[in-house]
């Protein structure tokens, strides 16, 4: 108590304060709050590229209607969730498993700085060369499956409309994996090795061990991993639109190339604008997840 | 017997690391081994990972014609000034929220939490329209302004962390000999959060560097874009010229992987905060 009102003595007056928070208040106002409130109105008008918001005629829920009643968006709302639990799922796995073998290595920080570089390389620059690893041609992977005996002729990765979302889901592990062994890896660290001598004496399995032990252990580092990579990998835009545009024949689009390709390829900024409130409204239970999971770890 | 049990199941091991190692690594070694081989030793079959013969003339190449160097200064330009900015502004606004009760806190605190995951696309087509208006349109200004606001949420949080490790009685002792809260601040607080200030401007450093939506939608002037939207242009046009591409690919990698590497614990305890107990 004697502690503060110490404190309290040396509180200064409120101005202090709010011209410290001004300017992140206000850049984060214009660029992040102010669009979004746009969308919403944006998305209840028949606004496009030629037509400002200011002159378009408000056209209520037609633009919602009409999209979801378009059988091509839900067609790409399956695709993007189909290419996030993909993508999540395979790189989750991967870095669990490295994690795990890392995790008592005398190496072990040593090759995990060194597998963690796919997640330092630019998005750019991977999907680039990717599009060459890949080639059918030339691509040193299509020569690796058959050097294999997994494939019998060159596999058009990405020039397929039935394969080219699986080049894509392949070039995204690899960058993606590292991100989860990375958090996995710093999880694990921190298991009490009391505990694992006990398991060791009690003749524990290295499964037993592993389901009962270690994974309950880092369960809120798995929800957050999983958290942050559902919305990060659900959005996607750069890896996917640098490897192939959406393409071929859309057979690549989620929502957020989509966006991208209504509004600024068809300049129908309504649609786009409708479009993003859906994206968000179906974000928000994750970002309330997340701020609930920031504000109760504060708490503890 | 137990001790040749124990070795090779080391020897095992270390085999299995490197089998990872090298799939890991396969699409960096290549492209560095593809930027320093002749345009005739690149597409052959089967793929050779080691090139016939050194050459670095594709970087002395690519330096000297075309527009790669602009691209590089354009985002090294944008890329700093984003930085320095993002330091000093959620410096002070991290110090704020660690050290102040204010009204509007929760709502402050709220938008740098949820901001953190906003996915872009969705203020993409509000922000275009936006410097449309105001006539920063194909203006590399939009991108700062742009960059400052979406990587500062991450700032703040991270910043936050490194602040409330210092124990207040530090500036109290401060205050205490006459310090004013400014003088505290400067002299105590800031030295003490040094690292956290730099991670948080190399991070911001690298967040530029790196973007890739915004830089692709503002700016359509050549001479006025970033690497990574140079790079996608030259990938583009230039699809016989793997070499040169290449070595473009290393030259903007590299500050990007380096940086990461330094900076790589402070990324995943700032996503992890309190998930990692102990």
């Amino acid at each position: 108590v004697k502690k503060e009102s110490r404190i309290n003595e040396y509180k200064p007056r409120n101005q202090f304060v709010y011209l410290a928070i001004l300017p992140a208040a206000l850049i984060m106002s214009i660029v992040l709050v102010v669009p979004i409130l746009f969308n919403i109105i944006g998305s209840f008008t028949n606004m496009d590229l030629n037509v400002p918001l200011n002159k378009s005629n408000f056209v209520g829920a037609y633009n919602y209607i009409s999209i979801l009643k378009d059988t091509n968006f839900w067609t790409i709302v399956l695709r993007n969730l189909w290419w996030t639990i993909a993508v999540l799922s395979f790189a989750f796995i991967i870095g669990l498993v490295l994690a795990i073998f890392l995790k008592d290595q005398k190496f072990g920080k040593f090759f995990l700085n060194i597998w963690i570089v796919p997640w330092a390389m630019p998005e750019i620059t991977t999907a680039i060369v990717w599009v060459i690893l890949l080639s059918p041609d030339f691509g040193p992977f299509n020569f690796l499956l058959k050097n294999l005996h997994i494939i019998s002729t060159p596999i058009p990765w990405l020039s397929s409309g039935r394969l080219a979302l699986w080049g894509v889901i392949i070039t995204a592990v690899w960058k993606f994996f590292p991100f989860n062994m990375a958090m996995i890896y710093s999880g694990l660290q921190t298991f009490p090795e009391e505990l694992h001598d006990a398991a060791k004496v009690d003749g524990v399995n290295a499964w037993q061990f592993f389901w009962h032990l270690q994974l309950p252990w880092i369960r809120p580092v798995v929800s957050i991993v999983s958290l942050l990579g559902f919305i990060w990998v659900f959005n996607w835009f750069s890896l996917i639109y640098a490897m192939t545009r959406g393409g071929p024949g859309g057979s690549t689009d989620i929502l957020a190339i989509y966006i991208y390709k209504r509004a600024i390829e068809y300049f129908h900024t309504s649609e786009a604008a409708t479009l993003s409130v859906l994206v968000l409204l179906f974000m928000i239970p994750f970002i309330i997840l997340f701020v609930r999971y920031n504000i109760s770890k504060k708490e503890n | 017997m137990k001790n040749i049990k124990h070795v090779s199941k080391d020897i095992v091991k270390y085999i299995i690391a490197l089998i990872i190692t090298i799939f890991t690594l396969y699409p960096l070694i290549w492209m560095i081994t593809f930027s320093v081989r002749k345009d005739s030793d690149i597409l052959t079959v089967p793929p050779k990972l080691i090139p016939t013969k050194f050459i670095f003339e594709n970087y002395i190449k690519i330096w000297n014609q075309g527009t790669i160097p602009k691209f590089f200064i354009n985002s090294l330009y944008i890329s700093i000034i984003t930085a320095v900015i993002i330091v000093a502004i959620s410096c002070i606004a991290a110090y704020g929220l660690s050290r102040f009760k204010f009204k509007g806190k929760t709502i402050f605190s709220f938008l740098v939490l949820s901001s953190q995951l906003f996915p872009t696309v969705i203020i993409m087509v509000p922000l275009f329209l936006f410097f449309n208006a105001v006539k920063l349109y194909d203006n590399q200004l939009a991108l700062i302004i742009s960059y400052i606001a979406i990587f500062m949420p991450f700032s703040i949080f991270l910043l936050l962390g490194f602040f409330n490790t210092i124990p207040k009685d530090l500036e109290e002792a401060a205050y205490i000999d006459g310090a004013s809260r400014m003088g505290a601040f400067i002299r105590i607080v800031l030295p003490n959060v040094s690292t956290g200030l730099s991670a948080v401007g190399l991070f911001a450093f690298i967040g530029a560097w790196q973007e890739f939506l915004f830089a692709l939608t503002f700016i359509t002037t050549e001479s006025k874009k970033t690497l990574p939207i140079g790079l996608l242009y030259f990938f583009g046009q230039y699809k016989a010229d793997y070499a040169g591409l290449m070595a473009a690919s290393v030259i903007a990698s590299l500050p990007s992987i380096i940086l990461f590497l330094i900076l790589q614990k402070y990324m995943v305890k700032g996503f992890l905060g309190g998930a990692i107990k102990g």
